[in-house]
């Protein structure tokens, strides 16, 4: 876990990010950028502290856009009752998915996601509720928004940023408890933390239900941000992309999770003169980073800023 | 006479054809410093492991204080008071020692609000200083696996389990990798633990170790039981001789 001066820095960061530059192109970068930051640290809790590594999540995140596209759209239901219908449905979904693939080992495990990812994914291209291939439009942004001057963009970023800091604070909170120690004594010593007491199946459980229902609370906003969802949403791509960002960045510390998440929503947009070229890029970046920095680049930024400290008389 | 802590009743384990412990008998009392022995290949782990909970036997029953926890997972077995270490020295390798302890802590509470916590309570982390001082750790604390000796590693090791207050401490060739100096401490140390309260029972190959430290031994071979007794008279049956010597 982070020092306290990270929450300062970042927290100024995000509130000056409109000051930097106004426009809305920016602003919803940031904003995208603050999606996949709720998405990372969802998986994060499933990938980086119990290490159970699924690609089911691109699919949960889904689960939660749909909730909130079809519950507003087609039933008038308030945005912000259609997130806990959104999360309680990725956690039902999260509780099954757990039930039936837990027992299962290492690369078992991984397949067994992408086939729910898979599962979830045709369902939603097929099913009528969901309106099929075409998805569905016209999402209207939550009704709060008139507080900042008009200015959806804006008003949209800071909505994101409030939730961002909610959930950054419950991820904190769950992995400083007694519930994060025993994800994380699993993940290193699964038969030292049986023998100690800790009740494996109900831990990897609940860790798994808790990053299906945050990655489906990101979902929720994420629809609201495009006005559009179709079923590319509930793609095992993106569950792949929040793996990679996870491995690039750095498990398990929210830095790690920031940079995951910058160098997908920001950097394919820098890289755009270049697309061409954009996943070779990807994955040069990928192979650097496992091969030199097994922490993620986070954590080898952190690595030398310590070897800075120490030098300094 | 004290009461009957661990009865084992007949137990077997089978994986596939292989019989790998067959009906195998014994009763360790509470304050006992009980020993399993056998030559390798006798079946001491898997027997072991079946009463630790980690495997679940094929045929007979494992008592706790006369209750039938055959099938009970090691996690349930910790719960009620059975602690364990392994052949090889566990603990978590990114902690330090004192943080390994407060994790063996943080582990068997089984209340809702146990998972959500974010402190000891001061119970338990009198408890870690207890068993700092207990295993003479106190001075490593803020050390990593990775810096200390065999002796301090097996003491963690006991320690991390000792953190949940065990009635009955299985221990797995506790002298495994240790020097014969080192073996002399570890036995001071762990006849220690059951002078204050802890029953042992311990597999190990050092029979110096064994012999001088048990009360009652059982000696197992190719997965049968062979005989039991007190160590002196174990030394004069013929049949254990013949399992270890190959004679009589």
């Amino acid at each position: 876990m982070e020092r306290k001066s990270l929450w300062v820095w970042l927290i100024v960061f995000f509130a000056l990010v409109p000051l930097f530059s106004g426009s809305d192109y920016h602003l919803q970068l940031a904003t995208q950028l603050l999606i996949f930051v709720i998405l990372f640290i969802g998986v994060d809790i499933a990938v980086g502290h119990a290490g159970l590594v699924s690609v089911a999540h691109g699919a949960l995140f889904g689960v939660g856009a749909y909730a909130t596209a079809i519950l507003t759209v087609d039933h008038g239901l308030n945005f912000w009752l259609s997130i806990p219908v959104g999360i309680a449905l990725a956690a039902i979904f999260g509780l099954l998915i757990g039930i039936l693939t837990l027992k299962l080992a290492g690369h078992y495990f991984v397949i067994a996601t992408m086939a729910f990812a898979l599962l979830i994914h045709t369902a939603a291209k097929n099913l009528p509720i969901t309106h099929g291939e075409l998805g569905i439009t016209n999402i209207s942004k939550p009704g709060v928004l008139g507080l900042f001057s008009g200015n959806q963009a804006l008003s949209f970023y800071f909505l994101m940023a409030i939730a961002t800091l909610v959930v950054v604070v419950v991820y904190f909170w769950l992995m400083r408890s007694a519930f994060g120690r025993r994800l994380r004594a699993i993940r290193d010593n699964p038969l030292l933390a049986d023998a100690l007491g800790i009740d494996i199946s109900t831990a990897k459980l609940l860790a798994f239900v808790a990053s299906a229902s945050i990655a489906a609370f990101a979902g929720s906003f994420h629809a609201v941000f495009l006005t559009y969802i179709n079923p590319a949403v509930t793609g095992y791509e993106l569950g792949f992309t929040a793996l990679m960002a996870l491995i690039i960045g750095g498990r398990t510390t929210l830095g790690g999770i920031i940079v995951g998440a910058f160098i997908f929503a920001i950097l394919p947009e820098m890289l755009r003169d270049a697309e061409q070229y954009r996943l070779v890029i990807m994955g040069a970046i990928l192979i650097v980073v496992v091969q030199r920095a097994p922490a993620g680049i986070y954590g080898k930024l952190v690595d030398w800023a310590g070897l800075i400290r120490k030098r300094r008389p | 006479m004290s009461e009957v802590l661990l009865k084992v009743d007949g137990l077997s384990k089978s994986f596939g054809g292989l019989r790998a412990v067959s009906e195998v008998s014994f009763s360790v009392r509470e304050g006992d410093i009980y020993g399993v022995i056998g030559p390798n290949g006798a079946g001491k782990s898997t027997l072991f492991n079946a009463i630790a909970g980690v495997i679940r036997p094929s045929a007979g029953q494992v008592y706790y204080r006369g209750s039938d926890v055959s099938t009970l997972n090691a996690f349930k077995k910790c719960r009620l008071g059975i602690g364990r270490t392994f052949q090889s020295s566990q603990s978590f390798s990114h902690h330090t020692v004192q943080e390994n302890l407060q994790a063996a802590a943080y582990g068997p509470a089984s209340s809702a609000m146990s998972w959500f916590r974010s402190q000891l309570t001061r119970d338990e982390t009198r408890q870690v200083e207890s068993v700092l001082e207990m295993t003479g750790l106190t001075e490593l604390r803020d050390r990593y696996p990775a810096d200390l000796n065999n002796l301090e590693l097996k003491k963690l090791s006991i320690g991390m389990a000792l953190v949940n207050q065990p009635k009955l401490l299985l221990l797995d060739e506790p002298s495994g990798g240790l020097i014969e100096s080192e073996v002399g401490l570890l036995k001071a140390f762990l006849q220690g633990l059951n002078r204050n309260g802890v029953t042992l029972v311990l597999i190990d190959h050092k029979m110096s170790l064994v012999m001088s430290i048990c009360n009652e031994i059982t000696v197992i071979a190719a997965g049968k039981y062979v005989a039991s007794g007190k160590p002196e008279s174990l030394l004069n049956n013929s049949l254990v001789r013949e399992v270890y010597l190959g004679h009589n």
